[in-house]
């Protein structure tokens, strides 16, 4: 019991009062039949539901609720009669912050029917968090993947959880205020005019004894084999629920596999364009998240990724990059920028430049006038697989026309002041794209007027 | 109480300290510092050491600050009496006290009201027709005492109806213990309870079931929330819960306070997580508030600017541009990621004169300078349309 006790994090004492007098107090140490963590990403927040069985009297009782060491939020504290039981016998009247203590809350539940009562202890807390670390092993001809994701358990909330249930979500929580502040400020909902002072930060580090240490080790010896997880929409959130027990000392880290998406279908695409990444293309894997060849799929949170790729039978695996993927929707294409590349070239050369269309004012001065470029630009894939590249190019004023082949070349107007050649490339092969440009400048030109309608591009 | 405050100066840091020490050696009974002392005459200076019991203690927070509501049951002989009514070290406003007797009592009328300059004492002059007893009450506004409200909604798992809680926070440091204190907020009462000094308590003032909610995914092109970051990532709609103070909405009974709400969702299994949070104002009858909960990742709006033209430019003798209009297209690409049906609230704001030429999604001019658009979305489909307009009368 020893480690249990070192490890308690809510301490509830039953005062059994039958009328709201103070006085007598009987104090009933209950500990929790059943605790579940569920951990928000991105947001430092931790929703934490204990299971505790309860023995209250008919009528008012109340209950003291303590602890220590951890940043709980008081004011989301919530205790309710668990599901089976009829909501209406027990009722939380309400919830007192005494004055001059800090960490403890009472609470006056008004009971109905007597006995053992099972309750629902509810809280928030700050400290913990989690994020997918994810793997992409790309086959040898770099046209599929295989994903590996895992989920990475941090606890920096000051105490050590053995054997707790843990979810984690995924979703943007708008917050009005921070589950630590109001963990630590000196008065659970501040005082009357005035703001809301912080106290010194407590120190979280707990220390561990060597029984703890060792007890939890056998834990982790029992287990043969890694924990499912259970994928589920929550409303506009996605909740990952992992099977079974954990236990996570506090300041450790724990990893669990996650999913393994085999044979996603892989493009190589190269994005060539100055102005965003200079001149040089920039590499790209991308793969359709629950796109076909896909089996077992769910959104992807936000998370570093690492990519290798398959050398063959007996070579090792290359290290291709390292990047981080935004959260992607089932359905949405992944893009993994790998960085610059120098194996792939695209050369764009002037070749003609001219004038054109001259306009005059009244007192005889060049008002408006278009400009004529041609251009060519030569790529050139020098490796062993076949690529997609996208040529984005971009006009110095939103009144332009583009002349090209449409035969030999796929055009895309993407907005005002930006063009995209596309093209496949086989290994080793050469191409090039020739177009003429027309910017109409002056009064034919561009004068953008002045908006205030939101970063549109 | 007997003591004068006249001999006795003390800083305020000293006076809170002594507040503390008197408070606590009282303990739970409390120290009436607010005392009445009855004069049977006009004469000054005789002190009566009845002492009226409170009969009820009572915190108003219906209007914008809090008052504070004591009843007395006073004893009243035939003549002119005095009240004095004294505060020590108390955060009363004076300029808020007032002393009300009920009309039905006959020939109990107010004389006058002295103030003593400089010392937290006010006395009423009263006449009486004949000896009586009455319930009295004394109302002023306390400083340092004050309730906040709070919210508490559950939604069902299809999202179209809540579980509604109202909460009143009160929060006490004004020196005194209550013993039985009632809070008074614009949804209701509660039941009287101890309040000691230093100590806030949350308590439930009502909670209904079945309240309708709306989920609203809103993109508006004038909020940085609902704007796009272009080259995908961060894409992200700010979702809403709308509820509406109407009866047709499961409420309507009331003015709902504003204050902080904590949205929670449960599935059928009973689980319950939290989905937000968001500080809301007051919502009067017939009115509806949108609870910002998040954002949700899985319905993206893009929106790019296709063609900005000048047309029918004005100049001036200079060749300055002075006055154009403008034929312009935003194109946008309305994407649903999830599993169910959405439907996004899109507004688009165009400043100075505008009309819209083409939009395959029916639109409303909200106001002035916005377009509003409902787009109906599948399960797992996109949308992609043009919005072109027309600006008149620029100028540059």
């Amino acid at each position: 019991m020893k480690h249990y006790l070192s490890l308690f994090v809510l301490i509830i004492s039953l005062s059994l009062t039958v009328q709201a007098s103070a006085g007598v107090s009987l104090v009933t140490v209950s500990e929790p039949k059943e605790v579940r963590l569920t951990i928000y990403q991105p947001a430092d927040l931790c929703l934490v539901h204990e299971h505790r069985e309860l023995s209250l009297q008919r009528g008012v009782n109340r209950l003291r609720l303590s602890w220590h060491g951890l940043l709980i939020d008081p004011t989301s504290l919530e205790i309710t009669p668990r599901q089976n039981q009829s909501s209406g016998s027990v009722r939380v009247i309400d919830l007192s912050f005494p004055p001059r203590s800090r960490d403890q809350v009472l609470c006056i539940v008004k009971n109905d029917s007597g006995g053992g009562t099972p309750l629902e202890v509810s809280y928030l807390i700050s400290g913990f968090s989690w994020h997918p670390v994810y793997t992409a092993v790309l086959s040898e001809d770099e046209s599929s993947l295989r994903l590996e994701s895992m989920i990475t358990l941090v606890n920096r909330s000051g105490k050590t959880y053995e054997n707790v249930h843990f979810s984690v979500l995924t979703g943007d929580t708008h917050l009005v205020d921070h589950p630590a502040d109001l963990a630590r400020a000196r008065d659970p909902y501040g005082r009357p005019q005035e703001k809301r002072q912080n106290v010194v930060p407590e120190a979280l580090a707990g220390s561990d004894s060597m029984a703890a240490k060792r007890s939890l080790m056998s834990l982790e010896q029992a287990a043969s084999s890694p924990p499912e997880i259970i994928r589920e929409g929550i409303s506009d959130f996605f909740l990952f629920t992992i099977e079974g027990v954990q236990s996570i000392r506090n300041g450790w880290s724990k990893s669990l596999p996650m999913f393994t998406t085999e044979d996603a279908a892989a493009v190589n695409l190269y994005k060539y364009d100055e102005q965003k990444y200079g001149s040089r293309p920039v590499r790209f894997i991308t793969f359709v998240n629950g796109g076909p060849g896909t089996s077992d799929f769910s959104p992807l949170p936000a998370g570093g990724i690492t990519v290798y790729r398959n050398a063959g039978a007996n070579g090792p695996l290359c290290y291709e990059g390292r990047t981080t993927i935004p959260y992607a929707p089932v359905g949405e294409t992944v893009e993994l920028n790998l960085g610059t590349v120098t194996d792939v070239m695209v050369e764009p050369t002037l070749l003609e430049a001219a004038t054109d269309g001259y306009s005059f004012d009244r007192k005889g001065n060049v008002s408006g006038w278009d400009e004529i470029h041609k251009w060519k630009v030569e790529v050139y894939n020098t490796r062993s697989v076949p690529i997609r590249l996208q040529i984005d190019r971009h006009a110095p004023t939103s009144d332009w026309e583009v002349d090209y082949d449409p035969g030999n070349d796929v055009f895309q107007k993407i907005d005002k002041r930006t063009f995209r050649f596309k093209k496949m490339l086989g290994s080793g092969e050469r191409e090039t794209v020739e177009y003429t440009i027309t910017t109409h400048h002056g009064t034919s030109g561009d004068q953008p007027p002045k908006r205030n309608t939101g970063d549109v591009k | 109480m007997g003591k004068s405050t006249k001999a006795l100066e003390f800083s305020g840091l000293q006076r809170r300290l002594i507040m503390r020490g008197r408070n606590r050696l009282l303990g739970s009974v409390g120290l009436m510092l607010l005392s009445f002392v009855l004069f049977p005459s006009a004469h000054a200076g005789i002190n009566l050491a009845a002492l009226p019991e409170r009969t009820s203690a009572t915190l108003d927070l219906t209007g914008p600050h809090a008052v504070f509501i004591e009843e007395r049951l006073l004893s009243l002989k035939a003549g002119v009496n005095e009240i004095v009514f004294s505060w020590q070290d108390l955060p009363v406003l004076e300029d808020t006290i007032r002393l009300d007797i009920p009309d039905a009592v006959e020939r109990v009328e107010i004389l006058s009201v002295s103030r003593q300059p400089a010392e937290p004492i006010l006395t009423w002059k009263v006449h009486c027709g004949a000896p009586v007893r009455i319930q009295t009450r004394i109302i002023y506004g306390l400083m340092q005492i004050d309730g906040l409200f709070a919210l508490r909604l559950v939604s069902a798992e299809d999202e179209a109806s809540c579980m509604l809680e109202q909460y009143v926070i009160v929060r006490n440091f004004s020196g005194e213990d209550f013993e039985n204190l009632t809070v008074i907020t614009p949804s209701g009462k509660t039941k009287g309870r101890p309040v000691r000094h230093g100590e806030t308590i949350r308590t439930l003032v009502s909670s209904k079931d079945a309240v309708k909610i709306e989920k609203i995914w809103r993109y508006d092109s004038r909020k940085k929330p609902g704007v796009y970051v272009s080259d995908k990532s961060g894409k992200s709609m700010p979702v809403y819960y709308r509820i509406e103070n109407t009866g047709s909405g499961g409420l309507g009974e009331g003015v709902i306070p504003g204050g902080k709400v904590r949205i929670f969702h449960r599935n059928e299994a009973g689980r319950t997580l939290l989905l937000g949070e968001d500080a809301i104002e007051t919502i009067h009858p017939g009115k509806h508030r949108d609870l910002y909960i998040g954002k949700s990742r899985d319905i993206t709006v893009d929106a790019t600017v296709m063609k900005e033209k000048q047309l029918n430019v004005r100049r001036n003798e200079d060749n300055r541009i002075v006055l154009y209009d403008t034929d312009e297209e935003i194109r946008f690409v309305v994407e649903n990621f999830k599993d169910s049906p959405a439907t996004v609230n899109l507004l688009y704001a165009i400043p100075g004169e505008w009309q819209l030429t083409e939009s395959a999604i029916p639109w409303t001019r909200s106001e002035a300078h916005l377009a509003e658009l409902k787009i109906q979305l599948d399960p797992r489909t996109k949308k992609e349309f043009p919005l072109k307009y027309h600006r008149r009368n620029v100028r540059p």
